[in-house]
């Protein structure tokens, strides 16, 4: 998903979905509110029907006293003359009255006296209630609405005392008023398909139901019913599964009629109450969709025309770049805004990196041509060195053999002061052979085409030491060795760097002390510092020197020794550093004057391989 | 011709005049029964051992007995007169010592491999020069036996 969103176009499509959010919530919000609205109708609209039922209730009662007010008051009923009294009411039931579901006279004993026909119903236990109440209230009594036992119907009574012509309380009228009135308002209330409208009385029976009487009358739901919990809760209304099964909202208001108070519950299924909510709400959604797909299909191609493209441009331009096409750039004309400015920094960016490249480039071969230049400048001093070293020594071999010759076969005829000269010049010519040799030594020492393999130094200082035997006992010098590592190197030239530094120990020993050469290292077999190196110390008890001196010590040519007292040209510790170098190691000195010098030399356990391959370009 | 030539021939390479010199003294002083000819370079050697140009004269160039041979010399160097003349079936037989300045390692591996038959530093003192020419001849003239060869022979 992540991914997904990584390229500019599909982070585009995202910020216009997150645009349309906002409308998308705000269209629900009102799909909400009106859904609310229709609730609130709904409750509107059951409260009204409940006033007007009300005033139909109160109007009907009015009605019904006023009729037995006028029945009890007719002379043929006051004079008891019944026969004439059931001819009266015959006429009067037979086309009106149709709320009036009984209508009767009794005497006090409860035996009905008058009649009209099929409208008298045996009084049940409700109605002999109602008529010891009106006995013993000797006025109007109503009986509230209730199921009649007998025929069924919702039903109120009304009562009324009947007196004779001599004011006896003989008889009562009793008038029973058909809740189907009800049923009757409901219809012409004018309420939508599916629409219920119920009546309850206060112990939670249905005394009529619209459309559907004949099921629901009579009936008590039981408490789990949202209609029964809605007549608990006596207010507001409820939504939930419906009489009819479908989901439907329920909303609730009284009657309050003239005896005891009703409730009346108006049904409404949801499909039909929220029908124009929803409606405008998918409508209003539809709407939001289409747009918002239309203004990604624009975006799609704008998009591409106002920022992937040039975006595009730039990554290619970059990659190009990073692949090292130093002439690659955007191509994008520079205007106003961020990806203007960024294509117009990269192309600067591209002509400074270009520009660098070949100033670098510049500077490489004059570098190149610099070094050629040097390397055979070297290469022209080393043979030089070399060859002029070489070819001095031949002359001055003939001067020490003629020297020699004419020493050993012609002293006899010259005088002391001719052998002296004689003697000045061989020691001259000797002086000058050592110079040479010396030179020549350290000419190969740099000429030398290094060859590294790994090298014990144990075994080869024991060797230099037996070479240089002669020496060592002529000076009844001790020499110790200790375990010394082994390291990669140029075993030949290893050879030379400890031969020049034992000889050098053994020479500049201290007259009248016997010479001891130690030579040792400090760590532990094949140990190295974490620098990687191996360090070799070569300690003697020698007449030593200022550590001042201590930079010319490796300088060639040069000696601290002034008196001739110690013979040298000075080349040996100037080869021994050479040697150093070229294995990438260091030689340093600490002495003081009249008790000795230990020469440290520190060398590279293993060769860098640039080295290794430094020398053999050098072989080439 | 063998009853007439009781001397053995010693054929000197070398261009330095002061070592053909001290070589010619020693190898006097060493009294041994040897005639030295000389030549100064590789080019001059070949042509006196293929008895050409100045030594077409077969009494002038004799086979020699035992070649001394510098290394380092002008035109043609001992190193490349060695190798001709090891590569010539007819003269490979005669024995020849490097003598020279030269101590170097690489040297003394190169003349014995192209097949000299000793190398010999030349000692700085005439005296040490002397000892060593007298081994030399000692070895190589008075006590080595050689095939009779002639040029132009296979033997």
């Amino acid at each position: 998903m992540l991914k997904f969103f990584s390229t500019l176009r599909s982070r585009l499509i995202l910020i216009i979905i997150l645009t349309a959010v906002p409308g998308i919530l705000l269209l629900v919000q009102v799909g909400l509110n009106q859904r609310e609205a229709a609730k609130q109708d709904t409750l509107n609209e059951v409260i009204h029907l409940a006033r007007v039922a009300s005033s139909v209730e109160a109007l009907m009662v009015d009605n019904a006293k006023s009729f037995l007010l006028t029945v009890s008051h007719l002379p043929t009923m006051r004079e008891q003359n019944y026969d004439e009294c059931n001819a009266i009411f015959w006429h009067m039931f037979e086309e009106h009255f149709e709320y009036y579901s009984a209508f009767y006279v009794a005497d006090l004993q409860g035996n009905i006296v008058c009649s009209p026909p099929e409208k008298h119903a045996p009084p049940d236990f409700e109605e002999c209630d109602h008529y010891q109440r009106l006995i013993k209230a000797d006025d109007f009594t109503l009986s509230g609405y209730h199921i009649c036992r007998v025929t069924g119907k919702a039903v109120m009574s009304v009562g009324y005392p009947v007196y004779d012509m001599q004011d006896q309380f003989t008889n009562v009228a009793n008038v029973s008023l058909d809740l189907i009135w009800f049923y009757d308002f409901a219809k012409s209330a004018g309420l939508p398909d599916g629409g219920e409208l119920i009546v309850m009385d206060e112990a939670g029976t249905i005394l009529s139901h619209y459309p559907d009487n004949d099921r629901w009358r009579g009936y008590r739901l039981p408490d789990s019913n949202i209609v029964a919990q809605l007549w608990a809760q006596k207010s507001g209304y409820l939504i939930g599964e419906g009489l009819s099964g479908e989901e439907t909202i329920y909303a609730i208001s009284d009657i309050h009629g003239t005896a005891g108070n009703l409730s009346v519950i108006m049904g409404l299924p949801t499909r039909i109450a929220f029908k124009t909510a929803n409606f405008t709400l998918q409508r209003n959604l539809s709407i939001m969709v289409v747009v918002v797909l239309l203004v990604l299909t624009f975006m799609w191609f704008l998009g591409d025309a106002l920022i992937i493209r040039q975006a595009r441009a730039l990554v290619d331009a970059t990659q190009k770049l990073a692949k090292g096409d130093l002439t690659a750039r955007t191509g994008i004309s520079y205007k106003e805004g961020e990806l203007g400015q960024l294509a117009q920094s990269f192309d600067d960016m591209a002509d400074e990196i270009a520009e660098r490249d070949a100033e670098r480039n510049r500077q490489e071969a004059a570098l190149k041509e610099y070094t050629i230049n040097l390397e055979h400048s070297n290469e022209e001093l080393r043979n030089f060195t070399n060859i002029a070293s070489h070819d001095l020594q031949e002359p001055l071999r003939k001067i020490q053999t003629f020297g020699e010759m004419l020493q050993d076969r012609y002293s006899g005829q010259l005088d002391p002061r001719g052998i002296n000269y004689l003697q000045r010049m061989r020691d001259a010519a000797a002086r000058m052979q050592l110079l040479l040799s010396e030179t020549l030594t350290f000419s190969r020492s740099i000429n030398k085409q290094y060859q590294f393999s790994k090298v014990n130094l144990e075994p080869v200082v024991r060797q230099v030491s037996i070479d240089l035997d002669w020496q060592v006992e002529q000076k009844q010098a001790k020499v110790v060795i200790s375990d010394l590592p082994t390291i990669e190197g140029d075993e030949v030239q290893l050879t030379q760097l400890f031969q020049n530094l034992i000889s050098n120990a053994l020479k500049f020993h201290s007259p009248g002390r016997q010479p001891e050469i130690n030579i040792y290292s400090p760590y532990p077999r094949d140990v190295t510092d974490n620098e990687g190196m191996c360090e070799i110390r070569v300690q003697d008890n020698g007449i030593g020197f200022n550590e001042k001196y201590l930079d010319r010590i490796f300088q060639p040519f040069q000696r601290l020794d002034a008196s001739g007292e110690f013979p040298g040209i000075g080349m040996g510790l100037t080869i021994c550093r050479k040697i150093v170098d070229n294995h990438g190691g260091t030689i340093s000195a600490h002495s003081s004057p009249g008790k000795g010098t230990t020469f440290v030399v520190r060398l590279p356990k293993i060769q860098f391989k640039e080295r290794l391959n430094n020398h053999e370009n050098d072989t080439d | 011709m063998k009853t007439i030539q009781t001397k053995k021939i010693i054929l000197l390479v070398e261009d330095d005049p002061d070592d053909i010199y001290l070589i010619g003294e020693a190898i006097d002083e060493c009294q041994m029964n040897a005639q030295l000819y000389i030549v100064e370079d590789g080019e001059q050697m070949l042509d006196y051992l293929h008895q050409k140009g100045d030594y077409s004269d077969p009494d002038l160039a004799p086979r020699p007995d035992l070649i001394l041979l510098d290394l380092n010399m002008p035109r043609k160097d001992g190193r490349e007169a060695l190798a001709e003349l090891k590569e010539d079936p007819d003269l490979r037989g005669i024995p020849v010592v490097v003598l020279t300045t030269s101590s170097a390692e690489r040297d003394m591996k190169f003349s014995y491999a192209q097949g000299a038959s000793g190398f010999v530093t030349k000692p700085v003192s005439f005296s040490g020069l002397r000892e060593a020419v007298c081994k030399i001849g000692d070895y190589w003239i008075r006590t080595v036996q050689l095939p009779e060869e002639k040029p132009g022979e296979e033997s």
